[in-house]
């Protein structure tokens, strides 16, 4: 069970009505053209996504922090390392991606471009946390 | 980093709960803290030292 700080305030609350608000939005636009199953499916999958951060966020702590109820200093700090983690395998896959599409003669335009997002965003906020920390 | 705030906390007859109300933060970060699997930031270091009354290099053993 989990104790003291966590479930204070309404962070937890943020990630699962995000979660909620982007499944309606999936639904309306899969509904205006007409293709119910992905309409319903979506927001299907997307409403048991925030329940499921809702409900068991308060027993787990790794859906808590999922959920955006970040208690402490070391879940801020589990979730700058889960970030960055994320940006490495992503990182590796555009490059991967970007190489395999140049090597089959295709198209590598758009992870080239993700690619330079991804770096131009990585050089300015390496700038920035220089000055700044 | 080794640390003596296990030994601290039982000495002074608290749960990690409890000593994690104290302290503002989960119960399951001073776990963590206690086996060595997380090393607090400065701001908390002091806050433990000063929670038991002493210094934080009486708690925390760099070695």
């Amino acid at each position: 069970m989990l104790t003291s700080v966590r479930g204070k305030n309404a962070e937890r609350f943020v990630t699962p009505v995000l979660g909620l608000a982007l499944g309606v939005l999936f639904l309306v636009i899969f509904a205006l053209h007409d293709d119910w199953f992905d309409a319903v499916t979506s927001f299907a999958i997307m409403a048991l996504y925030s329940v499921v951060l809702l409900v068991l966020g308060r027993r787990s702590e790794t859906l808590g922090l999922l959920g955006g109820d970040v208690p402490d200093e070391r879940g801020r700090a589990i979730g700058v390392k889960a970030l960055a983690f994320t940006g490495t395998v992503l990182v590796d896959v555009i490059v991967v991606m970007f190489i395999w599409e140049l090597a089959h003669g295709r198209d590598a335009g758009p992870w080239a471009a993700l690619g330079a997002i991804g770096g131009v965003a990585f050089a300015g906020s390496t700038a920035w946390y220089t000055r700044h920390s | 980093m080794r640390n003596d705030v296990r030994k601290l906390r039982e000495r002074s007859g608290l749960s990690q709960g409890q000593l994690a109300a104290a302290l503002d933060v989960s119960r399951q970060t001073v776990n963590a803290i206690e086996t060595g699997r997380y090393n607090p930031t400065l701001p908390l270091a002091i806050r433990i030292a000063r929670h038991f009354e002493t210094m934080i290099e009486e708690i925390f053993h760099v070695d």
